[in-house]
């Protein structure tokens, strides 16, 4: 594997957040990807923000705990995790810049677009299959500028299409102007491969 | 006190200690004409037991390393103890005359701690034996009999016993009396090793001096912790020496590049002895034992590739050090080269070092005392050739000027030299 695409990893990219268009479509889990990527591979401090009401991560992740500005943390395999986590607090924390912040957004709302679009880089999640392009659909509105929303399309953010049909991304280019990924193929957040640094490398360029 | 009664079965040969109330006496038994050690005490010496008890500790101990007891009878007077007498030359009458090689060494050392562990593992509960000195380690070829159990107890009674021992050979926590157990051993023998290696071939050696201090560390917290460890840790010195010797080669070598502050220039040194290495085609990978030199390359190399947990980028090799969350990869076979920053720790694991210092007057310099060592090897780095000699004056060692680098790119004909050098001294390069 080419060392190319890391020459390119710029130390301003270093809020990171993550939304998914609906449920169940891996953005915890490219999320993870990222962070442990960036940790174990590449050796930067990362802090992983849950933004939700309850977490799904405290079972994994939760057994050694330590604290960030008062705020309790966890510690699992270099990586520090502040589960469900207030909008407050992860705008406390995105202040600080003083390490890689990945943002796992459970709903994007009001209150969670404003961190959403206070990050370097915005990863959008969704799919374009028939039955659930609607979804992909609404939360591109919402981003376009929907109702209450800190919104509007950036360069920042990266769109990502679970599958790797053509006509699908024929489709989104149509109806947005812009371009569409396939979302990488990860096995497993904590076991990363060689071959999966390229595609994590990219989503942060 | 000779014991009485004795002559119908015993034909004394000579007495090898006496005193008012004991005895311990070179005996013939007549029956089978086999010499014997038969040790007597009055009944009303205050340690009369302790014959007792040296008999009930030996045994139930699988050893033929230490003597067997024949039997334990008493007079109207007297108990006494009739045991093997253990034929062959103390390990301190042996040293008077005798040189010991490395091999020699490792395998005394190793069959001292076979002994040690045999007691420590006692079917019915460690034995402690606490009098541990030269006078009492009998050599017989590369066996090792340890001889003289008065003093030794049960672990399970270390809580009450006397604070018995000889200076300079047993541990601190034995002689005032403190909390004992199997590692007050451990500090003997490690003792005795060092006894062993300022009588031997290997007094520089910089692996054995570091297992030696582990050993007789004070702190009985950072002393090793057992015996089977000890033993472990010598038969690996014998194995990388078997391995150095054998068939390997250069294969699985470590080069450690250590320096005597920080920035001495360690790292473009070990880095640049990987390229000059991997040129001749050996195949050699550099290490940051404690930074992350590598991850810092992977950003900053241009046309450098990833493989299986290595970087490669012209002639440079770096093994990557992932962190827990990336897929597990073999370490490549090769030679290593550790840069192990001023960790000098680290730097004894290897098989050479490559100690680096600089002549900056502000910087604090620590010259171990290792340095003298042959796989130990000195380079002066951003340093005049006049500092160079005083160096190798005041240390006695030669000492090896890097040059000053024009440019990072390439090899320069010089550091070619001064490797190729160094490693000439080393039969597997």
């Amino acid at each position: 594997m080419s060392t190319k695409q890391f020459k390119n990893l710029k130390n301003t990219t270093k809020n990171i957040s993550f939304i998914g268009a609906s449920r169940k479509l891996g953005v915890t889990h490219m999320s993870l990807c990222l962070a442990n990527f960036l940790h174990s591979a590449l050796k930067k401090k990362v802090i992983y923000i849950e933004l939700a009401e309850e977490s799904s991560l405290l079972e994994l992740v939760g057994e050694k705990q330590i604290y960030i500005h008062d705020m309790l943390a966890f510690k699992y395999m270099g990586v520090t995790y502040v589960l469900a986590c207030s909008v407050e607090d992860a705008m406390k924390l995105l202040n600080e810049r003083d390490a890689y912040i990945i943002v796992d957004i459970q709903n994007y709302s009001g209150k969670t677009s404003e961190i959403f679009n206070r990050c370097d880089r915005q990863i959008v999640i969704g799919s374009m299959k028939p039955w659930c392009r609607v979804d992909y659909y609404n939360l591109m509105n919402k981003l376009k500028g929907g109702e209450g929303m800190h919104s509007g399309m950036h360069d920042s953010q990266k769109y990502y299409n679970i599958g790797n049909l053509k006509n699908e991304k024929t489709d989104f280019m149509k109806a947005y102007k812009c371009n569409i990924e396939s979302l990488p193929i990860i096995e497993n957040p904590f076991s990363i491969k060689e071959e999966d640094f390229e595609p994590l490398a990219k989503m942060i360029l | 006190m000779i014991p009485d009664g004795i002559e119908d079965r015993y034909d004394i040969v000579s007495v090898l200690r006496e005193t008012a109330a004991t005895a311990v006496l070179l005996v013939n038994y007549k029956t089978i004409g086999a010499l014997r050690i038969l040790k007597a005490i009055h009944r009303a010496h205050p340690d009369a037991f302790s014959i007792l008890s040296e008999a009930h500790l030996l045994q139930g101990i699988q050893s033929s390393q230490i003597p067997t007891i024949y039997s334990v009878e008493d007079t109207n007077e007297m108990y006494y103890l009739v045991e093997e007498f253990v034929e062959g030359q103390t390990l301190r009458e042996y040293l008077l005359d005798t040189k010991l090689t490395k091999t020699e060494l490792l395998k005394l050392a190793i069959s001292l701690c076979e002994v040690v562990e045999a007691l420590h593992n006692a079917k019915d509960g460690p034995v402690i034996y606490r009098d541990m000195k030269p006078e009492h380690i009998i050599l017989q070829g590369d066996v090792v009999r340890l001889i003289d159990f008065g003093i030794s107890i049960r672990k399970s009674e270390a809580a009450k016993a006397r604070p018995l021992g000889t200076k300079n050979w047993a541990a601190p926590e034995q002689l005032n009396g403190s909390f004992l157990d199997e590692r007050c051993d451990i500090y003997s023998v490690g003792k005795i090793i060092e006894f062993m290696q300022n009588n031997s071939y290997a007094k520089d050696d910089f692996r054995l001096k570091k297992l030696v201090s582990q050993a007789i560390n004070t702190d009985v917290n950072k002393r090793i912790d057992s015996i089977t460890n000890l033993k472990k840790q010598l038969c690996d010195l014998q194995n990388v020496k078997l391995n150095n010797i054998s068939e390997k080669g250069n294969l699985d070598k470590k080069i450690a590049v250590v320096g005597s502050s920080h920035s001495a220039g360690t790292t473009l040194i070990a880095i640049n002895m990987c390229r000059y290495l991997n040129k001749r085609k050996m195949d050699a990978y550099y290490k940051d034992v404690e930074g992350d030199t590598v991850q810092n390359l992977i950003s900053n190399l241009k046309d450098a590739k990833i493989k299986e947990g290595v970087l490669y980028h012209e002639y440079f090799k770096g093994i990557i050090d992932y962190g827990e969350a990336i897929e597990k990869y073999m370490p490549p076979k090769g030679i290593q080269i550790n840069d192990c920053g001023t960790n000098l720790d680290m730097a004894l694991e290897s098989d050479i070092v490559i100690f680096v210092t600089s002549s900056a007057p502000f910087k604090e310099k620590i010259i171990p005392d290792w340095i003298a060592s042959e796989s130990v090897y000195l380079i002066s780095n951003f340093t005049s050739k006049l500092e160079c000699i005083k160096l190798s004056k005041s240390l006695h060692k030669k000492v090896y000027m890097y040059p000053i680098l024009k440019s990072i790119k390439r090899l320069q004909k010089e550091e070619e030299r001064i490797f190729s050098t160094i490693l000439q001294n080393e039969k597997d390069f």
